[in-house]
């Protein structure tokens, strides 16, 4: 009796171990899908980083109308978007219009235009996933 | 040998209790184990999603002397939303939250998502064009369902330029 008991003792303890991980297993595996999917997002996160970047060939500002032009181009691999530019003029952003469409593809150049602009020192063009140039080099024409 | 039957038996039955008595701790521990770990990775990837970044101009943040508020451009620069009423910030040893930071998207619209950004106007006193000023500010990153899930952080070093 005694032998039987120490054995269905460990028969139950096994059981229970047992039946904690298959309860566990479901949990696991969504953890599982979590860091895959993590590992997955940081990984093209850092290659579209890698392939994103812009130069700023020109800034002229017109002083009689006041009219601020900047040239944007896209001397990266990726595509983009210009709702996702941001301009700010002596630290403050100010809002443009852009010629062309929505887009700025690998090589292209885009012109942002922005006007009651006076007085301009610093230019800063902030791109997708925080990239930004600054410039002060500012061409006047009347 | 009735008396040794009738304790085996009862030994039998201890034993029985003792070891099931095991096995319920046993599957309770390891399921509030595997729940922690799920937990822990849901925050590690909202961790991993959110991403803030200061995007102002470092010498030419924008500082009105008579009111005190200074203005901070925030950008989603991570794959997931982010929180706009959990933001904190700070500027000179000022930390303000909630009420006392005026928050505002600029690309209008509900939800900070990815690649948006806010406009963040709170009162810090004291500061001159010629101090190195130190920011922060972070914020909770947000699930689909608009649950707080990780969190973001972002500091820089900065001059004001007075508006």
């Amino acid at each position: 009796m005694s032998g039987s008991g120490v054995a269905v003792s460990a028969a139950v303890i096994t059981l229970g171990l047992i039946s904690g991980l298959m309860l566990a297993g479901p949990s696991l595996d969504s953890t599982l899908n979590d860091l895959k999917d993590a590992r997955q997002g940081a990984s093209d996160e850092l290659i579209e980083i890698k392939g994103t970047s812009f130069e700023v060939p020109s800034v002229k500002l017109n002083t009689t109308t006041n009219v601020l032009r900047i040239n944007v181009r896209n001397t990266g691999s990726t595509v983009i978007g210009l709702s996702d530019i941001e301009v700010l003029v002596n630290g403050t952003i100010t809002a443009f219009q852009r010629s062309g469409g929505d887009f700025l593809y690998p090589g292209m150049t885009s012109e942002l235009v922005l006007n009651g602009i006076s007085g301009t020192a610093a230019v800063r063009i902030v791109g997708p996933w925080g990239i930004s140039v600054q410039t002060d080099e500012v061409e006047t024409e009347r | 040998m009735a008396g040794t039957a009738v304790s085996e038996l009862i030994f039998f039955i201890t034993a029985l209790m003792v070891s099931s008595a095991v096995a319920l701790v046993l599957v309770d521990v390891i399921d509030r184990y595997a729940e922690d770990i799920e937990e822990s990775s849901s925050a590690l990837k909202g961790d991993m999603q959110s991403r803030v970044t200061f995007i102002n101009d470092p010498l030419n943040v924008p500082y009105d002397p008579a009111s005190g508020n200074l203005t901070y451009y925030l950008k989603n620069t991570g794959t997931g939303a982010l929180s706009m009423t959990d933001i904190v910030v700070s500027a000179n040893g000022t930390a303000l939250s909630g009420t006392s930071v005026s928050v505002k998207l600029l690309s209008g619209g509900a939800r900070w998502s990815s690649g948006s950004t806010v406009e963040v106007v709170f009162p810090v006193k004291g500061l001159t064009t010629s101090m190195d000023v130190i920011g922060w500010a972070s914020t909770s990153g947000l699930n689909s369902a608009g649950a707080s899930r990780g969190s973001a952080e972002d500091s820089f070093v900065f001059r004001v330029r007075e508006v």
